[in-house]
């Protein structure tokens, strides 16, 4: 358990990483070329990781195409997010963005026996979206003191 | 406001879509591998970022990106992208589960980038910590545990 935390802790830092990095490259080169090159150069360093391990590539064992979904939508969300990033600005995109995560993640993980459990649980996803709008708003008062 | 509205909800989907990637690429990854998920996933992903990318060619021309040279390191965005796959199929399939990776990885990520901006790295202007920005993270702790201890 303790293991897994620190490794889902360890995946928000390179989300962080991954994300400092390719804006930088997106405001020399765009969005879209930028999402480009982080997708292949990942898809590159995957293929050499897998040639070193001796892992040979496989497909998926079910016949359900569904599961080859996650690719394609982590491409297009480049395209949506810098549609609304352009009107609706960095600090609503982000809250809404992650507004949408937590409460769709809740619905696909949900297993909630109770109404008691799903009442905690819907608090712990508005905890962690004020959470989120705090920090952007924290953001642009030191942004706005600052300039 | 009709168009804000119209924007505000389709960045609600978009956010609905992050999870439900997430969600799928676990999936494949328990038919396959964790790092085999993540290469189908970044090759898919190529593709369509290519398709994507060729497509908007014209219209990203009137933006005005900087000129000059980038720095190397940019470049390799993919690297820690290619680990997010990876750690995210282990912890979706553990107890944790989806809502416990996002919320976990939330945190990592404002940790992140308050470290980042008070060092000043990767180029992002350098700030100076202050204890208000602890403020945040802690309503995300407070409801990542509400979301993880739900779980049993």
């Amino acid at each position: 358990m303790t293991l897994y935390i620190l490794l889902a802790l360890l995946n928000g830092f390179c989300i962080a990483i991954s994300r400092i990095w390719n804006g930088q490259l997106a405001s020399y080169y765009g969005a879209f070329r930028a999402s480009y090159v982080n997708h292949i150069i990942g898809f590159l360093f995957l293929s050499i990781v897998m040639l070193l391990l001796l892992e040979p590539p496989q497909l998926a064992t079910s016949s359900n195409i569904f599961v080859y979904l996650g690719g394609f939508i982590g491409a297009f969300y480049v395209a949506i997010n810098s549609l609304i990033m352009s009107r609706l600005g960095s600090t609503n995109t982000m809250i809404l963005v992650i507004s949408g995560q937590m409460g769709f993640g809740l619905l696909l993980d949900s297993s909630a026996n109770s109404n008691s459990e799903l009442l905690l649980k819907v608090l712990g996803v508005m905890s962690i979206v004020i959470g989120v709008y705090l920090k952007q708003a924290i953001q642009q008062k030191q942004a706005s003191l600052a300039s | 406001m009709q168009s804000i509205n119209r924007y505000s909800i389709l960045a609600i989907i978009g956010g609905g879509l992050l999870a439900l990637m997430i969600s799928i690429n676990s999936q494949l990854s328990l038919q396959t591998s964790a790092i085999n998920a993540s290469w189908i996933a970044h090759g898919l992903g190529s593709v369509v970022a290519l398709g994507l990318f060729h497509m908007t060619k014209g219209a990203m021309n009137s933006a005005s990106p900087i000129q000059g040279r980038v720095p190397k390191l940019y470049y390799l965005g993919g690297l820690p992208g290619a680990f997010t796959v990876i750690l995210a199929s282990i912890t979706v399939n553990s107890a944790i589960g989806l809502s416990g990776t996002l919320a976990l990885g939330l945190i990592g990520q404002l940790v992140c980038s308050i470290l980042c901006e008070t060092l000043g790295l990767f180029g992002l202007d350098k700030k100076q910590f202050n204890v208000i920005d602890l403020l945040p993270i802690s309503f995300v702790v407070f409801g990542s545990i509400l979301l993880i201890s739900q779980r049993y």
